[in-house]
């Protein structure tokens, strides 16, 4: 976790953009950085099918011809019948582009795209598909990441320690980037995937359905696993942290197992430096412990670290004793993570 | 290398993807090649930050000016050893050195973090269960599995993941044993560290399936560090190790109900049921003769008595392949003489 740290965000274009903004330039969040034409794709209509006819038969109840301009509504075929007219008509505006074997291919019309910054900053770099912006960030590394790089505001769902459950995903999280919760479940993932959710970002997911989903493809939404594998609550420090980022706007990436999420000048004040590291486990340090079937010990300070002591499964271990809210234990020091400030 | 006077002390450092051990060995080679562990330290590795694990470890020993030798697989590694002009051991090399030393019908069984690279498909991590004294869920297994593959330093807190740490070892175990493996030396993760013998011995045994093995266990996880040293030192002779690796005893596959065993006394008839593990006493060192017959082939097979005896297993195998059986369980690792 990083609180607050310099980057490089890159602002990728959904297609070829007419960039509205210069290098050295400075901008804010909503700043729109270029225009693009974004094609829809494609439609296939089933015209033979609708029609109940022979794909062959097709060309001769056509009403429209190939490359020809379309609206939705618009009729593209139709047939008389003894109990009236069959209509088939289109879905979509777009482009009558082909005709095979009874099924027509509408060419859906580009889609005019302002492609706002996303983050305060500096413009550093331009490029054909991409425009790069220099800022300051929160960013929240997890362990796991799935899919492709995703974007939208957060909004927690949950709390660290509940399940996300699928009731708790409704229309109002389209496009958004959803946190919390210790578990995230295939159910409430293909919900997710339905209502159009951008991202996931919770504690845990179960082995099973992570291998289900397919490690390294893309089912339509970007899940990022923060603590692991299972029923893993959130840690308190990510909890406080990312509660305080709710409604900002956030990048997931998949491939860095990150949510960065760049920061404006009133959430600056609210934020401190922190730098991950490694260092040696010393007494008085905050910690969190790792990997456990019981993960809701959640955060602590060390206020002894012993020498070899024997674990109740008779295993030898360096033991670390760590005060948490309510109780004192005894745990190996190798399975504590320490929380740096 | 050469050693001055036949002595010299290294403090070689071995770098693994979840561990690092440093040990400081003093080598005599006047009468015998003795390598004698004097101490040792063993800590997590400090991924990202390689040089924070290596320094701690450096540190401990800083007050002898001894040869420092590093070896391991992560990267950047070699030009760490170049920085702090350390002597450096590709680990390809170190491998090989060991795996000569040790020659092909000894099988080293490291349960290191790799280990749990090696089998991800849930219908074998599921099996673990079956092995198990205590009831889980099938996905609370397949999590704590595959938690081990993120955080692989982690260590077993309770009996429940202790025994579920040995299962993975046993699933990987039984795709390694072959049938010319004569020595099996366990070393790393849960095995070193396993507080009972006697439970290693019934993964070694649930793992069998034709073999006859003499079992070693190297406590001091010094095995990969052997191969630096003997790499470095262009060793390759008789040598022993101080303290010793441990002989375990040995663990046979029977076919049939009736064995000879003769340990010196002329030879005694022990029958065994079917389906059972039979442990027989014999001391550490002596030379065991074991007749039996597999199908009509006869078998005779010269092993040595070692610290928990010798086992012989009439199970049929694959064993265990279905649901949890606590009972069953819990018979087998009395009849190998586990302590509670």
């Amino acid at each position: 976790m990083t609180k607050r740290r310099k980057i490089l965000l890159e602002r990728k274009f959904p297609a070829k953009a007419k960039v509205t903004v210069g290098i050295g330039e400075h901008i804010m969040a909503e700043t729109v950085i270029g225009q693009a034409q974004v094609s829809s794709g494609q439609r296939l209509v089933k015209i033979a099918q609708i029609l109940e006819v022979r794909g062959s038969d097709v060309p001769k109840y056509l009403l429209k011809k190939e490359g020809e301009r379309i609206y939705k509504g618009e009729i593209l075929a139709s047939r008389k019948t003894l109990f009236g007219t069959k209509a088939c008509v289109s879905p979509n505006d777009g482009v009558f582009e082909s005709i095979e074997g009874g099924i027509a291919m509408i060419k859906l019309l580009p889609v005019p795209v302002k492609v706002a910054a996303g983050a305060k900053g500096k413009v550093v770099q331009i490029k054909e598909t991409a425009v790069i912006i220099e800022g300051e960030a929160a960013q929240v590394f997890g362990t796991l990441g799935i899919g492709f790089d995703r974007e939208g505001a957060i909004k927690i769902v949950a709390k660290p320690d509940e399940f996300i459950l699928p009731n708790l995903v409704d229309h109002t999280a389209r496009d958004k980037i959803l946190v919390g919760g210790a578990c995230v479940g295939r159910t409430t993932i293909e919900k997710a995937v339905t209502l159009g959710v951008s991202g996931i970002v919770a504690g845990g997911i179960s082995y099973r359905d992570y291998l289900s989903l397919g490690e390294n493809s893309d089912i339509g939404v970007t899940i990022l696993i923060l603590e692991g594998f299972g029923i893993m609550p959130i840690s308190s420090d990510l909890w406080e942290m990312l509660q305080k980022l709710e409604n900002n706007y956030a990048f997931l990436s998949a491939r860095e197992r990150s949510l960065t999420v760049p920061l404006s000048f009133s959430n600056h004040a609210q934020m401190q430096k922190e730098i991950p590291a490694w260092k040696e486990l010393a007494v008085g340090d905050k910690v969190k412990v790792i990997g456990s079937f019981i993960t809701s010990k959640s955060i602590g300070k060390v206020v002894e670290i012993g020498k070899e002591a024997k674990l109740e499964n008779g295993i030898i271990v360096q033991k670390a004793t760590v005060k948490f809210n309510q109780k004192i234990e005894d745990l190996p020091s190798a399975n504590l993570e320490i929380l740096t400030e | 290398m050469i050693l001055k006077n036949n002595r010299a002390e290294f403090l070689i450092i071995d770098v693994g993807s979840a561990w690092s051990k440093g040990f400081l060995v003093n080598i005599n080679r006047s009468f015998e090649t003795i390598i004698k562990i004097e101490d040792k330290i063993s800590l997590p590795t400090s991924i990202g930050q390689l040089d924070l694990t290596i320094n701690l470890i450096t540190n401990k020993f800083k007050l002898k000016e001894i040869p420092v030798i590093l070896s391991g697989k992560l990267d950047g590694l070699a030009l760490l050893a170049r920085d702090n002009k350390y002597f450096w051991i590709e680990p390809e090399e170190a491998e090989l050195s060991k795996n000569r030393f040790f020659g092909s019908q000894t099988l080293i069984f490291d349960a290191g973090a790799h280990l749990y690279n090696e089998v991800s498909k849930l219908s074998d991590i599921d099996r673990i269960n079956s092995f198990l004294t205590e009831a889980t869920s099938h996905i609370e297994t397949e999590n704590y599995i595959a938690n081990k593959k993120i955080y692989p330093h982690l260590l077993p807190e309770n009996n429940l993941q202790l025994q579920i740490e040995e299962g993975f070892s046993r699933l990987v175990l039984q795709k390694k044993l072959k049938q010319n493996t004569g020595a099996l030396i366990l070393t790393g993760g849960v095995l070193s560290n396993h507080p009972k013998m006697t439970s290693l011995i019934l993964l070694v045994l649930d793992a069998l399936d034709e073999e006859i093995l003499q079992i070693y266990l190297d406590k001091e996880q010094f095995i990969p560090s052997l191969g630096v040293l003997l790499s470095f030192l262009k060793l390759n002779t008789t040598l022993r190790l101080q303290p010793e690796i441990i002989n375990l005893g040995a663990a046979v596959q029977i076919g049939a109900r009736e064995v000879i065993l003769d340990s010196g006394d002329g030879g005694q008839k022990i029958t065994i049921k079917e389906e059972d593990i039979v442990r027989l006493p014999a001391k550490e060192g002596v030379f065991l003769k074991l007749e039996f017959k597999r199908g009509s082939k006869k078998i005779v097979a010269s092993l040595l008595g070692g610290s928990t005896g010798l086992f012989l297993d009439s199970r049929k195998k694959p064993i265990n392949t279905g649901e949890v059986d606590t009972a069953q369980n819990l018979k087998w690792r009395a009849a190998v003489g586990e302590e509670k």
